[in-house]
Formats: C-alpha cells, structure tokens, sequence
C-alpha cells in the first residue's frame, strides 16, 4: 500500500492537471455470493475522485472498509504517451440472507461534477457447508489452486461445460450467438487436452470471442456457486430450417486437486503437492429451432437475411469512350450476414464486355451480428459508342423485423459511350475481331401483324372443275391454233410450191419472146424482156414478191440457196446491162446476142435451185 | 331517285338496274361491313397480344377463328399466345395447322421448332433414305394450290414445245424440242402428284398432338390394358384407328399404342 501511494504521490507530482476525458465511474462485484461469504466490492472512477457517497448497502453488512486505493499506469507506444489513472474504494460485505439482494447507487464527484454507479444486484445463495476457503481466491483474477485446508470433496473436480444460446427459434438466416461457457467449482483448471469445439452443422458461423486466458466469474446454477468462464462465443447463421442438432463440447480437462489423504507428517502438510486429475467434459446435445422464410420470395431473393439493406451503383465515370474500359460500382450496406450476400446479376448490354467482378467486404462482426458493407466492383469496356440504359440493379433481402421480404433497388443507370476516337483506322482494322453472332436467348417469332387474309376450309383451286377445265381450254386452245396454223401454212405453201415448179417455164417463156425481140432488132423490148425474165424467175424461186426485191435481197436468196458466188456476180450483172441498156438505147446486135447467151446460161445453172 | 343522288355515277334510270345494283352494293357492303369487323379484331388482339395481355388477345383470335374461315396467320398468332400463356399442347396444334396452310413460311416452321424443344418427350424418328427427305422437303416448299399453277405453267409450256415440235424448220429443233417436251410433261405430272400429296395432308386428320400433361398409353382399348409406355404434352401421334371412347396411335418412332380420345387433339 505503501509503494502503491508513493507511485501515487510520484505521479502527481510529475503530471499535474491530469484529467480523463470522460470520467467513468463503475462498480464492480461478484454476481453471486454465499450466505455468510465475505467478498468485495469496489467502486471504481479514472478520475481524481473528491467527494465519495457511498451507497445504500441493503441486506449486506459492511465488514471492512472503505479503502482508498489508486494506480496510475503511462504506456509509451511508438512515441505516443497514454496514461490511466485510476482510483478506487472497497468495502468487503458479507451477505446475511438468501435472495437477490441491491446495492444502491454510489455517488461521486469529480472536478465538481456528480456520478453515480449503477445499482449492483448480488444473488445469495444458500451456504455450503465449506465454502469459506474463497476469500482470498475471490481478488484473485486468473484460476490457481484454491488454498484450502480442507479436505478434497466432490466439489473439487466439479466442472462442466455448457453451450448457450441466446435464442431458441430464430428464422433461417437470423443472427444469434452460442456461448460455450466452462463450469467449476473451484478455479482449478490447469489446462485442455483434445479440445473438439462443435462444427454447427447447418449454420454458418464466426467465432466472434475466444479468450486466450479464461476469465472466471461467479454464478449460481441450482443453488451452487460456480466459477464461469467463457470458452468461446460464436455467431451463428442458420443455413437451413428445422431442428437443428449441435454437437456438444468435448475437451479432456486437467485439474489440480489436493490429495484428500490425512497428512502424515508435518513435511507433508508443509509440501503439500497437488495431484493432476484429468477429467472428460463434454457439453450436452442441444437443438436450435429454425423456421424457414416464407415460399413468397422473389425471384431476386438470394438468400440475405437482415435489416436495413441500403444498395448504391453507380459507374466510376459518366461517360466513357468505346474500348476503354470502366467499372461499375454497387455497394450493398445493411445488418445482416453480409458474408453471404451474392453479387447482384446486372444486365450488361449485349456489346459491353464484363469482367470477373472484384467483391470487397468492409463487414465487422459483434456478437449483435454482421454490419457493414459490401462493395461490388463490375470491369467492363463498351466495345461500340452510344447511349445505353442499364436496368435498376434489385437486391431482394427478408426483414426480420418486418417479416417479409423487402425488394431494394438502386436507381436506374445511364451511361454514354464517346466514340473511340482510335476507331477506324488503319492500324486497328488489322485487329478488328470478326465473330460469329452470338445468341442471347432463343424466343419464338413475333406475331404476323399484316392484313389477315381469311378464306373458306375449302378454298383450294387444285382439284377444282376450273382447275381441269384450264387444263382442257390450255389443250383446246393448241390444237385450234395447230389446225388453223397448219391450214394456213398448207395454203401458203401451195403457191410458193407452184410457183416454183413454174419458175423455168415462165423464164424459158419470157426468152423466147426476149429472142424475138433479138430477132427483130427492137432492143428495148429485148432488154425489158430480158430483165423481167430474171426477176421474175427470181421472185418465183424464192416465193417473195417483186416489189421485195431488192439487189442485197436477191443476194441473200440465192446465198440461202446456195448458189456459187460468181454465179450470183454473173446474174447481178446482167441485171446491170438490162438496166444500163434500158436508159441508154442503141446497143448493138452483139452485145444483145451476148446478154441473151448470158442470161441463158446464168438461169440454167439456177433452175436446179 | 336518292340512290342515284347518293351514287352518282348510277346514270341509268330503268328501275330494275338500280334495285340490282343496289342489292349487290349491299352485298359488297355487308361483306366489307364484316372484314371491317374482323380486321377491327384483328388489330385489336395484335395490340393485346403486344401488351402482353394474352388472354384477352386469345379470346379476341378466338372470334375470328369462331367465323370458320382460316388463315396461316390467324393460327400462327393464337399459337404464339398460347405459347406465351405456357400452353405448350395448344401452341404446338395451332402451328401445326398454320403450317398445314402454308408449309413454306419460315416463322411458322421456326416457332414450331422451339416449341417441339420444350416438349418431354424426345422420339427419334425412323431414319428415312436420304432422297426421300429431299422430295419431302421439296413437296413442302409450297402449297396445294402453288402446285396446281406451276403444273398449268408446266402444262402450257409443254404445248409451246409440241408447237416447236411440229412447226419447226430444221430436225435438231424438233428433236430438242421433243425431248424438253417430254421432261416438262413429267414435271407437270409430278407436280399435279405433289399437289395431290399436299392436300391430302390439308384435309388430313390423322395427326394429333398429346393435351393432357401425362398420358399412359395402354396395349388395348380398355383401362385394363398393360401400361405400354408415357407420353407427355406436345407429343405429335397419328390416330391409326377409333374403337369407342379409345384410339390407337402410333408415334414418329413406329411404336403404337392404345389412348383415350380426349388425350389427344386433331390438328
């Protein structure tokens, strides 16, 4: 105590105006005492305390006390100086009556202003019969050996474990906690051998407490004091609904115990050594009732179960230019597993490239549950420029406070794409990536919104009397056409064929007067003689009229025909010399005599034709 | 006279023209009067249909349908909103019979084969030979009535080669010509066999499409019968014969088989 004031003083001395930000001001007692047990309670402030009111102390007797004591602690971490002060006053009490017993609040007042502590409830139980060795063990704060003269009872290797849960129905995917807490009579443990923590099968859980030295306190279970300490706390998901079963607890615990043999000697009592005993302690099965979500649920619904869901997106740009890549932005924020909240399905139009996306989780965990955010980031690059509309992204989560399910979305999202100002050129045609078009979603055609177009069940023209009767009019028609066809063809074939037939008499004919005219010397009539001789024969041969005659026509009839070509010059030249003759009379009795031997001659050699 | 004042350009005076006159514009009227009305529904249910409301859609497609005339389009729509409605039996039907009216319309044929997708029952058909396919193919390219005129066009060229054949100068025409004539008249024949083919296939109610959910199918006509096999909605049958309340069927793959006639839906 002493030393304890001498700090004190030294630190007074050497920080002066100390003064805690917020004053704190607490009271600290075991919650569950025997009757006639001894314990402390001390009334705590970080403060320099002036004026102390103790408190009503109600069915407990003041046996000691009080006593001031304070400490004063300076950590020095990496420069930073922070320094606790504490001061405190202990009365120790003994409780004289079973029950649960108040002591009221005590008051304080520091740097003129006034605190009071909360009113402390202590459970009395009924005494056991050697209960009285705890004294000392209760300022104690870490499990050692109880100092007990006493002989080993029972009590000694006493100890348990339980698991606890803070609910015992809980919807699927509602938050809730399991406790493993350790049970002792005596702060005797020495430590665990194959500890099997259970797995909650059926849950998703999180270790949200796991003391690396337990601390022990006090607790009445059935009318016995116990010391407790927390094993482990855990925050529990469940994954399915119906009864769930938990595996217990299972651990091999050391504890040290006192031979409960007489001391045979003085060295015995004075060395007394404990004895390790080890003892299995398992916790019992337990079942957690887990209902299931209503079977309303959205298509949307993911299985995120909680409260107070918020959802933002938003693009980390405006607008962007084709090809150059940017990244949507969706943050979902509420309580509730956070851990297991999809990423929300976003609909990309079909020419955006998207990216695997990067999920960040800035959730904390408390025994509460799971809070905080969780940030979805979407890579995607518009690969065409334009102005596109991407749906309000839903996320759809079931309210355990409302009940129901509850659709949140984000507000609806545009973006405009520039066009690449790259695109087009020569260097990227080389790279353009050709491929095939890809199919979406296969859905039936759209309906034929065009004029209807009704007609009878028995509409067909095939196998109609029309159908036959074109047929046989098709046939008639032919064969009217044939006959008068052939009829006329017949008749024109007639006169063609006479006039061929004649063609040589005809010219031998016209000669004959022709060589009379030569006779009588009368060369006109000679020459028009001659001449109509050859045309006429000519237009007989071929079937065309004079008048159709032409010099170019009686070439291509005879070349038809065949005839050699110095036949037809001969022919077209005599033709000539009538004609000359004609316009110029008074060609002599040779020349005439030499164009009828001519003419003879040419017509001869055309008569076969 | 107000008839001839409200149609002017009725110039005659003689009493009997205009009352002929008058009772064939009434009949014209009352004709278009009633194409008006079906279009009006028509346009109606198309708007209905792209609303998404397809009941309402359906029934409007039902009144016309209810005037017994037909229409590949008509069928094709009140398929489409049955499929819609996730009526797939119904659906299958409807495009089964727009398809029966125009086999060569592409939509049809395509919807048909999503909706055959999305049917239970996978039948592999007996393999067929290959040119068969091809004639088939070819047959269903175009309709009854497209055959009887390309059989006349046909017809009609085969008398232009006959023409060729008698009056032609030199003998190698005569000869092509000849020889041409003959192939087309085949042509035409056949043609007049494909036409025959397709409206057989019109006016053939040998085809049924599966309605109810689950059908077992039974070895006899009678409850009694050995369960043979299950078919499911959509499933396309051809009704072989009909004893009572019972028909036999036999499926694409040649099995055959005994179910009730409610089962299944004539196309």
């Amino acid at each position: 105590m002493m030393k304890r004031v001498f700090i004190f003083v030294i630190a007074l001395l050497s920080f002066t105006g100390i003064r805690a930000e917020t004053v704190n001001f607490t009271a600290s007692a075991p919650r569950a005492v025997a009757v006639g047990e001894a314990f402390r309670i001390s009334f705590n402030v970080n403060a320099n305390l002036n004026n102390f009111t103790p408190p009503d102390f109600g069915g407990f007797s003041v046996m000691a006390g009080p006593s001031n004591s304070s400490s004063t602690s300076v950590q020095i971490i990496n420069g930073q100086t922070t320094q606790t002060f504490m001061m405190s006053v202990t009365y120790v009490l003994q409780a004289t009556q079973e029950g649960k017993l108040q002591i009221g609040a005590a008051g304080a007042t520091v740097n003129g202003q006034t605190y009071q502590t909360q009113p402390v409830t202590i459970e009395v139980v009924k005494a056991n019969a050697p209960q009285n060795n705890n004294t000392q063990n209760q300022a104690a704060p870490q499990g050692q050996p109880a100092e007990s003269h006493q002989n080993i009872s029972a009590d000694e290797t006493d100890a348990f474990v339980r698991i606890h849960f803070n609910k015992s129905t809980v919807v699927q995917g509602e938050p809730m906690n399991a406790t493993i807490k350790l049970y002792t009579r005596q702060m005797n443990i020495a430590g665990f051998e194959n500890i099997k923590f259970p797995v909650f099968n059926g849950f998703w859980s999180q270790d949200i407490e796991s003391p690396q030295q337990l601390q022990f306190q006090r607790e009445n279970v059935n009318g016995k004091l116990y010391y407790t300490a927390l094993l482990r706390r855990y925050i529990l998901y469940p994954q399915q609904s119906g009864a769930l079963k938990i595996d217990p607890f299972e651990a091999t615990c050391t504890m040290q115990v006192r031979n409960n043999q007489q001391p045979r000697n003085i060295f015995d009592s004075f060395f007394d050594t404990p004895q390790q005993v080890r003892k299995q302690i398992k916790s019992p099965a337990s079942t957690v009732q887990v209902s299931p979500l209503p079977g309303n649920a959205p298509a949307s619904f993911k299985g995120s179960v909680g409260t107070n869901f918020r959802i933002t997106a938003a693009f980390n740009r405006d607008s962007s230019i084709a090809n150059d890549a940017l990244s949507l932005v969706v943050k979902i924020s509420g309580e509730g597993n956070m851990k297991l909240v999809e990423t929300p399905k976003v609909n990309f139009p079909p020419h955006f490239e998207a990216y695997d996306v990067k999920v960040t989780d800035n959730s904390k965990t408390s025994a509460a549950g799971i809070s905080g955010t969780k940030q979805f980031e979407y890579p995607v690059i518009p690969r065409s420029e334009g102005s596109f509309d991407i749906p309000a992204i839903e996320f759809t989560y079931f309210d355990i406070n409302k009940k129901q399910y509850v659709t949140i979305r984000s507000k609806d999202l545009h973006l405009g794409v520039a066009k690449d100002p790259n695109a087009g050129s020569a260097t990227n045609v080389a790279n353009i990536n050709r491929q095939t078009v890809k199919t979406l979603n296969n859905d039936i055609h759209y309906i034929k919104a065009s004029k209807l177009h009704l007609h009878a069940k028995n509409f067909l023209f095939f196998g109609t009397t029309g159908y036959y009767l074109l047929f046989v009019l098709l046939f008639a028609l032919f064969v009217i056409l044939y006959y008068s066809f052939k009829n006329h063809l017949k008749k024109s074939q007639d006169v063609v064929r006479v006039r061929h037939r004649k063609a040589n008499k005809i010219a031998q004919h016209r000669l004959k007067t022709a060589g009379q005219y030569l006779k009588d010397g009368n060369s006109n009539n000679f020459y028009d003689e001659v001449s109509r001789a050859l045309w006429g024969f000519l237009s007989d041969k071929s079937g065309l009229t004079i008048a159709d005659l032409s010099r170019d026509a009686v070439r291509e009839t005879m070349q038809r025909k065949n005839a050699k070509e110095e036949d037809i010059n001969a022919y077209l030249q005599i033709l000539d010399e009538c004609e000359y003759a004609r316009y110029a009379p008074g060609a002599g009795r040779v020349e005439m005599e030499k164009t009828y031997n001519d003419a003879i001659a040419v017509i001869s050699k055309f008569v076969e034709l | 006279m107000k008839y001839t004042t409200a149609y002017p350009h009725t110039h005659t005076t003689a009493h009997w023209r205009i009352g002929a006159f008058i009772a064939a514009l009434c009949m014209a009227s009352s004709f278009a009067a009633q194409a008006q009305i079906v279009d009006s529904i028509w346009a109606k249910a198309n708007t209905l249909y792209a609303a998404g409301s397809y009941d309402d859609a359906l029934q409007h497609y039902t009144m016309i349908e209810a005037s017994g005339e037909v229409s590949a389009d008509l069928f094709y729509n009140i398929g489409n909103t049955y499929f819609k409605q996730n009526n797939l039996a119904k659906s299958i039907i409807y495009y089964e019979r727009a398809l029966k009216l125009h086999p060569e319309d592409r939509d049809i044929t395509h919807n048909l084969d999503i909706a055959n997708a999305v049917t239970i029952d996978k039948i592999e058909p007996v393999p067929e030979f290959f040119v068969t396919t091809w004639i088939k193919n070819i047959r269903n390219s175009a309709s009854a009535d497209t055959w009887a005129w390309v059989s006349l066009a046909l017809f009609a060229f085969v008398l232009l080669l006959t023409w060729f054949f008698f009056f032609a100068r030199s003998v190698a025409w005569r000869k092509i010509s000849f020889i041409l004539a003959v192939i087309v008249l085949l042509f035409s024949i056949n043609s007049i066999v494909f036409a025959g083919y397709r409206k057989t296939a019109l006016y053939d109610t040998s085809a049924a499409i599966i309605t109810p959910a689950v059908v077992t199918v039974k070895s006899s006509p009678d409850a009694s019968g050995k369960d043979l096999f299950i078919l499911h909605e959509g499933t396309k049958v051809t009704i072989l014969e009909t004893l009572g309340e019972w028909q036999s069927i036999r499926l694409a793959d040649g099995k055959q088989g005994w179910i009730l006639k409610y089962a299944a839906e004539v196309i």
